[in-house]
């Protein structure tokens, strides 16, 4: 697999980029409008991320757009279910189809491959309904495309722990409070293991620094330097 | 045995997962999802594996939602009182 704390990267500057967005063209959202946007800018960063042309990355992108202007639109709740309810019509064609289907089913019960055939084709079925824009894939890229959704929808659910903890951490640090600290570090290292640590040093770092430093002059050119990394 | 992954091929069309490919995930997820090392006969069913891919893609996004709540409640209750809530506001809202 490719760099995947490069990829995290990425993803955080991006992802922190629309959050700020966001955030600024909307002061004072409730919290459902605000996980709302949270999620949308984390989904649009990671379909952002490797300028791959993915399948799943235009689906998700496109489907962000629609989430975005839906976002406070309270009635497309009643749109779904009117579509849903044309599809389940139980015309002559369709009984006529269960009829035979109950036919086939008690001659093949017996064939072993042909339930194992069925269950492989409701699995695929399943799998294209949990990959964005997966309905239309055929199944020959249907691998490659999961497995890369996988692998960035990894890098998506590691980074936003990271910051989610740290921030939760470092907002409310356990006792004692001087301890907090090495409390802080030492859970970072056991959780990454070593292992991308960079990334969530990077943020430990950040906010230790911002912590330490009271007086406005130095806090000032910390937060700098760390704006011009992030950006 | 219901679930081997050999099956009768059909008149070679795209509309299903080959085996080729099945092999292909497990090969690349098998660090990510320890179900899926094969057990006693050696073999992983096609069903299974594309079960627990599924498993796991939805657990990937549950966690997604469960960490975009915690972060809302978290912007939303940091008052203005502490600088640490400030620090965590201007790191992520301009």
């Amino acid at each position: 697999m490719r760099n995947l704390s490069s990829l995290k990267q990425e993803f955080l500057r991006k992802w922190i980029k629309g959050l700020r967005k966001y955030n600024s063209q909307k002061k004072n959202m409730n919290l459902l409008e605000r996980k709302k946007a949270i999620k949308l800018s984390a989904d649009l960063a990671m379909a952002s991320t490797r300028n791959k042309a993915t399948l799943w990355r235009k689906a998700l992108v496109a489907k962000t757009s629609i989430d975005e202007s839906n976002k406070n639109d309270i009635s497309t709740s009643s749109q779904p279910k009117k579509i849903r309810k044309k599809l389940t019509n139980s015309s002559p064609l369709c009984r006529k189809r269960r009829r035979i289907r109950t036919v086939y089913k008690a001659k093949e019960r017996v064939e072993a491959s042909f339930i194992a055939k069925k269950m492989v084709q409701k699995r695929t079925r399943k799998l294209k309904s949990l990959l964005p824009g997966g309905k239309s894939m055929d199944e020959a890229c249907l691998v490659d495309e999961t497995l890369d959704y996988i692998e960035s929808l990894r890098a998506q659910v590691e980074v936003m722990r990271c910051l989610v903890t740290a921030s939760e951490l470092f907002i409310n640090p356990s006792p004692p409070v001087d301890g907090g600290k090495w409390c802080f570090y030492t859970y970072m290292k056991t959780m990454y293991r070593g292992k991308h640590i960079y990334l969530s040093l990077s943020i430990y770092i950040y906010l230790h620094k911002m912590k330490t430093s009271t007086q406005n002059v130095a806090g000032l050119n910390n937060r700098k330097k760390i704006k011009s990394y992030m950006n | 045995m219901s679930s081997r992954r050999s099956r009768s091929r059909q008149s070679g069309a795209s509309s299903e997962i080959t085996d080729a490919q099945i092999t292909d995930l497990v090969a690349k997820l098998l660090r990510l999802i320890p179900e899926l090392r094969p057990s006693r006969s050696g073999k992983v069913s096609a069903a299974k594996v594309l079960q627990e891919t599924c498993n796991y893609i939805k657990n990937l996004h549950r966690e997604v939602d469960d960490l975009s709540d915690r972060l809302s409640q978290l912007l939303a209750t940091t008052d203005s009182n502490s600088a640490q809530a400030a620090i965590i506001r201007s790191l992520l809202m301009k």
